[in-house]
């Protein structure tokens, strides 16, 4: 039986980014096959690690591929005037409450695959514990940070 | 106040010394093994200190600090300056070092800390200053005008360990553990360098007496690490004190080392009422505190012992100093009977994977290992039993977790808490299962407080309660 999910989905072109970041993955497995490759013709290294990177690497990005409409579908976050709430996973699901007045500070940051697609990752500090969105549009990303720090001055400071 | 720079006291030149010295200490010490030319080892080793006395000198020449009734400033580094301002109001927690060498020169050593993040030191230290500038200090932080006499503070509630609740502490306390290992390890590396022959000498000896020379040497190391482990508790918690001033409250304790730490009340986190089997037994209860503060490192798992051993009647003592504790500290009902079986289940899982290879590649004497599995069968019961949490009223949960042979009830404001995570596998789904984790600041970091296999409705509710 599956739970009726609420909130927000990521935005759809986060399915990309995955999809571009397992596709990086895969050049990256490919590039250390090849270097054992190179090993094993130059410097006399056996074969199989060639060939174990390579398995592991076609496993790894299958699996990477494979996922991305789960990892899309139990994406959710929400974002109310007291809390923020964020829930991933369908085989591991888990499900987070921060109270917006415990939030200590909120880094908005963006590799080279989330800026070409103009999307960015929330970072969520709290006294304790970091949190992450993996990520929001600019404009979600920015409201959100205002809205802490509005807050964050109301609430004051009492959690040292 | 005049506000010239002052300097710290002269004993603050060896102090820094013996600093410098611990860093080499440990290469020298090894270097005396293994070269044959002591003479040469010697010498190298006096110019090493030679050098680190100049070092220790120049830090204590560029070292000053200067306070009026806002602030404290301290100025160091010759090479690389820095200047540290720390403004009275913003000091959490005041922790003052005496060693007994430091008492017949009334001088201390005093660690500030504000409620920072960024490092993992305290924000000001003096490693050595007079006994009398260290009471000023802490009249300036306690936020009051200072007086030129040293005032005793006047305490609102005090409490003071006894010795037969002093022994008590130190006999149910298994931090003997971790210095038997040590001793092991110790063991271990001192073997290493005694010659080979030695150790063949030592082997023909094994051979005639052979496991009863085993035996009695484990139970002397045994014996030699559950001594160590006492005295070592005795010593730190000697003449231990707890008193509360105002909104603040302060620990002393120790007897080489005499150790104060003066904390405000806002920085509790939480209050932890620790038992662990032995003292379940007897009736016993450790309470300690959760503390945003790094200076309560080498405390019991990093928290500030707060009445190292009490009757578990006498939990409203508890009560006098954290006014948010309650007066009476009851038991959250238990875990479901689902819960419970999954937490005995994985024990037991554990064990097995444990116990496997030992089976099957070291027979005869591998089947020892079988005794693994009963242990950890008990270990996962005793968890099984005492784990849980209940809501105590809109403000406060109390939560019961178990692992190990030993219990923690935790008391947790909601405005500590600082994220609630709900966690569940698909396998737990179908059996309403779920993971609760409170995470709480400790320290500069995170601790993590969590219920394992809790039955949905219940997780669920707290949930809410914790979102309201």
């Amino acid at each position: 039986m599956l739970r009726v999910i609420k909130g927000e989905a990521l935005p759809t072109k986060m399915k990309t980014v995955w999809r571009i970041s397992a596709i990086g993955s895969l050049l990256i497995g490919l590039i250390i096959a090849a270097g054992c490759q190179f090993a094993h013709i130059h410097f006399g290294w056996w074969v199989w690690p060639a060939w174990v990177c390579l398995l592991v690497t076609i496993i790894d990005v299958a699996m990477e591929f494979a996922i991305v409409p789960y990892r899309y579908r139990f994406w959710r976050y929400r974002i109310s005037d007291d809390d923020v709430e964020i829930e991933s996973g369908f085989f591991f699901h888990r499900q987070t409450a921060i109270p917006i007045n415990r939030i200590q500070n909120v880094t908005l940051k963006a590799g080279p695959i989330l800026q070409l697609v103009k999307l960015q990752t929330v970072q969520i500090e709290t006294a304790a514990t970091t949190h992450e969105i993996e990520a929001l549009l600019p404009e979600t990303a920015e409201e959100l940070k205002q809205r802490i720090m509005v807050l964050a001055m109301e609430a004051g400071n009492e959690n040292d | 106040m005049k506000t010239t720079k002052r300097r710290l006291h002269l004993l603050a030149i060896i102090v820094f010394w013996v600093r410098y010295l611990g860093w080499v200490s440990i290469p020298l010490i090894l270097s005396f093994f293994k070269d044959s030319n002591y003479v040469e080892t010697l010498l190298i080793a006096a110019g090493f200190a030679g050098a680190l006395l100049l070092l220790a000198l120049f830090k204590y020449g560029w070292y000053f600090y200067t306070f009026d009734d806002q602030m404290l400033t301290i100025y160091s580094g010759l090479l690389f300056r820095k200047t540290r301002q720390i403004p009275f109001k913003r000091i959490q927690t005041v922790q003052t070092n005496q060693w007994f060498f430091l008492k017949p020169f009334g001088a201390t050593s005093v660690k500030l800390e504000t409620s920072g993040k960024s490092d993992n030191d305290a924000e000001g230290e003096l490693p050595v200053i007079s006994q009398q500038v260290a009471d000023q200090l802490q009249q300036l932080v306690n936020g009051n005008p200072v007086q030129t006499m040293t005032v005793v503070p006047v305490a609102d509630d005090s409490y003071s360990i006894n010795w037969s609740d002093l022994n008590r502490y130190a006999l149910t306390s298994m931090g003997i553990v971790p210095i038997l290992l040590g001793l092991l390890w110790l063991y271990g590396k001192l073997s290493e360098r005694l010659s080979s022959q030695l150790v063949g000498e030592a082997v023909q000896v094994y051979a005639h007496y052979g496991v009863l020379i085993l035996i009695v040497i484990v139970v002397v190391i045994l014996l030699i690490g559950m001594l160590a482990g006492y005295v070592m508790i005795i010593q730190r918690y000697y003449h231990f004190r707890l008193s509360k001033q105002e909104d603040r409250l302060v620990t002393e304790k120790g007897l080489f080392q005499r150790n104060q730490i003066s904390t405000t009340l806002t920085r509790i986190q939480a209050v932890a009422f620790r038992q662990t089997v032995i003292r379940q037994l007897l009736h016993l209860v450790s309470v300690q505190l959760i503390l945003a503060s790094e200076a309560t490192k080498k405390e019991d798992q990093n928290n500030l012992v707060m009445l190292p051993v009490i009757q578990q009647a006498q939990t409203k003592l508890a009560h006098q100093f954290v006014d948010w504790v309650p007066n009476n500290v009851s038991q959250p009902p238990r875990l479901s009977g689902k819960g419970q079986w999954s937490l005995i289940r994985n024990a037991l899982l554990i064990s097995l994977i444990v116990t496997a290879p030992f089976v099957i590649w070291l027979r005869p004497l591998g089947y020892l290992a079988l005794l693994v599995i009963p242990i950890g069968g008990l270990m996962g019961w005793y968890a099984a039993i005492n784990c849980g949490i209940t809501q105590l009223d809109d403000e406060r949960v109390s939560v019961l977790a178990g692992h190990h042979f030993q219990r923690d009830l935790y008391i947790i404001p909601k405005r500590k808490v600082q994220s609630l995570v709900l966690r569940q596998s698909i396998l737990m789904k179908r059996r309403q299962l779920v993971h609760l984790e409170i995470n709480v600041r400790q320290g500069n970091s995170n601790q993590s407080i969590s219920v394992r296999y809790l039955s949905q409705p219940v997780a669920e509710a707290i949930y809410q309660w914790y979102r309201a």
